[in-house]
Formats: structure tokens, sequence, C-alpha cells
């Protein structure tokens, strides 16, 4: 069996270190990139929701006028928006002509609104057939809140833009963990070796 | 159901390129006899399918959103792009394969999921590293038992037969269990067959590959490759079943070549000797990229120009073209 050089040893340590390195920092970076994305599109949602609630209509008992004003701005924002009354009764919806009976008081997003003034979850929605991101929020001195909802969908394109140049680098890094170090130990042997070689004898 | 004849010759190439892994160095170091290798692959692959293939079954199809004949056409690619490789002697991932086929299908319809496939690429980037941890360890930690133990040479050698036979089953199960999802996991993405069928025909198909065809990939393998001795063959073909076994468990299919690969590199590492050639190195390099991206682009086009309606127009014309 041929010994396993020392420059050799190292490289295959080095190899296995680096993939593990690339690997793992590939997670943390996974797990921050889903973390930084999610917040940054809530405090979208919340931006909005705060200028759309400066535009509320004047008369909040007038449904049909309520749902006009939220399809108006469904038509530019891609949301969906809900207006929904402290006591949990939906008074106004870009999606459903429809006003439901039931209260939504027991929505996790506007039972949170409701005490901290603003909330947010993320579940399946019966109308739309799809997981949704829900961002409520409580208009100060209108008692109604004032509910935005994007796909989750939507984000899910968003992660897979980005995801996508993390799978390219993650699969990259074998062969760069390979070829790199590899090159580099083929240098460093061939240096050595023509030093270990014999002197050549001289004819004459 | 004529949809899953390319899982068939998929599974069935699988199997007749993936045994020498598992009991290749045992036959030809003449401990385990040929016919006794194969039949005992061909039973305890089946049965990894068929127990533990499931789980990774879902993995495959989650990437993209496939039809029944898109799901045919990817399994198609991916086993030609592993009989090629197999020809040109390239150690190729039929994981990568189906992997990179079923992006090119997902390319095509704007379906491909990436956020999943970083999970998938993450893990055979740690196939290799895990193999060598294993199988390190494993050196060590059996080798030591076995100075500590005071017996003759003829029960020394008892034992290796007996470790290689069992590690050699235990291999065929992880195999079956990771790998038959590369064969049928596409199916049941696409809705055509449920988990517990795709897995028996899957593990039925390379069990039919390990019986029929695997004769030369198993001498090649156990002679030109790893020319170990008893102990180190067997520690080699326990770490990489343990390593498929870890990667089953988490549910991603993963490459046994590289997982055998890896683990030899450790004993190298442990031992002190060179197991690998630097040109396996460079093979495994090129075959990790030409796997996954020739079968994305092979599927691609398969899907793209509709393979089967463009030979049945050719069979046309042929026919036209001869009067008959």
């Amino acid at each position: 069996m041929v010994p396993l050089k020392r420059i050799w040893k190292l490289y295959i340590v080095y190899a296995t270190a680096l993939l593990t390195l690339v690997a793992v920092t590939g997670f943390v970076l996974h797990g921050q990139l889903k973390y930084r994305l999610m917040n940054q599109v809530q405090e979208q949602l919340f931006t909005l929701a705060r200028v759309l609630a400066k535009s509320l209509p004047d008369d909040l008992d007038n449904s049909a006028h309520l749902h006009s004003w939220c399809r108006d701005y469904r038509q530019v924002s891609h949301l969906r928006i809900t207006v929904i009354q402290s006591n949990g009764r939906v008074i106004g919806d870009s999606e459903d002509e429809i006003v439901p009976e039931d209260s939504h008081l027991d929505r996790p997003e506007v039972a949170g609104a409701l005490v901290e003034g603003s909330s947010v979850a993320v579940r399946f929605s019966i109308t739309m057939d799809t997981d949704m991101l829900y961002a409520a929020y409580l208009v100060e001195g209108r008692q109604v809140i004032l509910r935005l909802a994007m796909p989750m969908s939507m984000m899910k394109q968003i992660e897979n833009e980005v995801m996508l140049f993390f799978v390219i680098a993650v699969y990259l890094a074998p062969l760069l963990a390979i070829g790199i170090p590899f090159a580099f130990g083929k240098f460093v042997l061939s240096r050595e070796e023509p030093a270990e070689r014999p002197p050549r004898r001289s004819r004459c | 159901m004529w949809m899953t004849l390319s899982g068939i010759f998929l599974g069935w190439s699988l199997g007749a390129n993936h045994t020498g892994n598992v009991f290749g160095t045992g036959v030809a170091t003449g401990t385990v006899k040929y016919r006794t290798a194969i039949i005992l692959t061909a039973i305890f692959v089946f049965l990894g399918s068929y127990l533990e293939g499931p789980k990774c079954m879902k993995t495959v199809g989650a990437l993209s959103t496939l039809t029944p004949i898109e799901a045919f056409y990817c399994a198609l690619a991916a086993g030609l792009m592993m009989s090629i490789l197999t020809f040109l002697a390239f150690p190729g991932s039929a994981s990568q394969a189906i992997i990179g086929a079923v992006l090119g299908a997902g390319v095509l319809s704007h379906t491909a999921d990436f956020t999943k496939l970083y999970k998938i690429v993450t893990c055979w980037a740690f196939t290799p590293v895990f193999a060598i941890f294993a199988s390190y360890s494993l050196y060590h930690i059996l080798g030591y038992a076995l100075e500590r133990t005071r017996i003759s040479m003829t029960r020394r050698n008892l034992i290796y037969s007996i470790g290689t036979l069992l590690t050699g089953c235990y291999g065929a199960y992880c195999l079956g269990s990771n790998n038959v999802a590369n064969v049928t996991g596409v199916y049941v993405g696409s809705g055509l067959l449920d988990a517990r069928t795709a897995a028996l025909i899957g593990g039925i198909s390379i069990a039919a590959g390990v019986l029929t065809y695997s004769r030369k990939v198993m001498m090649t393998i156990g002679k030109g490759i790893v020319p170990l001795d008893p102990f180190s063959a067997l520690v080699s073909v326990l770490a990489s079943a343990l390593c498929l076994h870890v990667f089953t468990q988490i549910g991603v299919p993963v490459s046994s070549s590289q997982a055998i690969v890896g683990s030899v590199v450790g004993i190298g590492l442990a031992g002190d000797v060179q197991t690998v050639s630097l040109k396996m190195l460079g093979r495994i390099a090129l075959g990790w990229v030409l796997a996954p991206t020739t079968a994305g682009i092979l599927a691609y086009l398969f899907i793209r120009f509709d393979l089967l309606a463009l030979l049945k127009s050719w069979h046309f014309f042929f026919l036209q073209f001869h009067g008959m």
C-alpha cells in the first residue's frame, strides 16, 4: 500500500473542514434570510396599513362603500384588505361581497391587534384556499382593525429567487474544496520533489 | 402504468451499478461468493425499499409540480444519464441525476422550488464528510476492540467473513431504503403512484438489476478502486451504510458511490495509506457537475419537444417513406 503523504492528509482534513463550514454557514444564512425577509415583509404591510388608515372613508356604516374602497386598494397593492370592527364583525372586504356573520375576534392576528395595536399571523385562509400572511393594525380613534393579507406563495417566490444563488454556491463549494487545495498540494509536491532526486552525474 | 417503465429502467441500472458498493470488496477478495452476494443484495435492497423507501419519496416529488408524462421524461433522462456515466466509468449519482432532471422540468413549467433544493444540496455536500468521519471513527473503535480480544487467526478470519456478510446485508438494506426514491419518487410527486406502490415497484426493479447485470461493476469496484484488507473493507461498507441510513431518516436521497468513496478516504486517513487515486477524485468532481446538469438539460429537451410525439411522427414518416 502507498503511504499517505502528509500534504494529502492535510488536504483531506482541509477539504472536509471547508465542506462542513460551508454547509453549516449556509444553514445559518438560510435561517437568517428567512427571518429577515419575513420581518421586512411584515414591516412593509404595517407601513401600508398606516397609510391606508389615513384614507379610510369617514362613513364606516356604509358597507357597500367600504367594500368598494377595499377593492380599489386591492387592485393597487395586490393584497387582500379587510376592515373589521372592534367587536369582530367584518364591515369591508376586498374579496368577499357577502359579509360573514361570525365574529373575527378568534382570529389570532385580530385578537393580537386589539391588545397590542398590531399583530401578524400565518395561517390557512378558507376564502382564498391558501396559506396567507395576515397583518392586522388597530386604527386609533376609529375603533376598527385594518387587516392586510398576502399569499405565502408571494413570500416563497421572493425566497426562491434568492435561494437559487445559495444553492449554486453550496453546490459548487465541494468542487472548490476539492480543486483548490488539490492544486495547492500538487504545487507543493512539485517544489519538494526535485530536491529529493539524486543529483545527475556529469559525463566528463 | 406504462409511464413507470422509465423508472423501472432507472431502477434496473441503479441496481446493476450500485451493488458493487455493497459486496464488491467481499466478492473480489473471495470472502463471499458472487451468487450469494447478489441474492442477499436483492433480498435486502427490496426490504429496504419497501420498509423505509417512502421516507425519501416526498423530497424528490416536492421540488417541482410534475404531470405523469413529465415524471416519465424525468426518470428517462436520469436513467439515460446514469447509463452514459457508467459507460464512461464515471461514478455518477442517481440522486443528482434525478434531482437535476426534476429541476429541468420545473424550470420549464416555472414550478421549481429552490428553497427545498437547498436542504438536498447541503446533504450531498455532507455525504462524503459524514462517510469520512464515520469510517475514521469506526476504524479506530473496531480496531481497538479487535486488538483487545486475543483470538486466533482462524477465528479472526471467521469474524471478518461473518462481518462482511452482515455489513453487506445492512448496506444493501440502506441502499434500497435511500435510493428507491430516485427511481420512483417522481411518480409519487406527480400523483401517478402512492408511496408504498412506488417503493414496491422501485424495490423490484433495483433487485432485478442486481440479479441480472451486476457482475462486471462488482468486480471493477472490488478490484480496481479499493485494494483494501478485509477489516478495512468491512469498515468502509459499514460506514457508508450508516451514512445512507442517517440520510434516509432525514428524508434525502444521497449518492451511495460518494458515500463509499468518502468512507474509503476515511480509512486511508486512519490507516495512513493512500486508498483513492487522484484520478478518481477528478472523476468524482466531473461526475458531480455532469450528472445533474446533463440530466436537467435532457429532461428539459424531452419535455420541451415531447420526445414521444416526436418519435411517433418519425415512425409515421419512416412508414410512409417505405410505402408501408
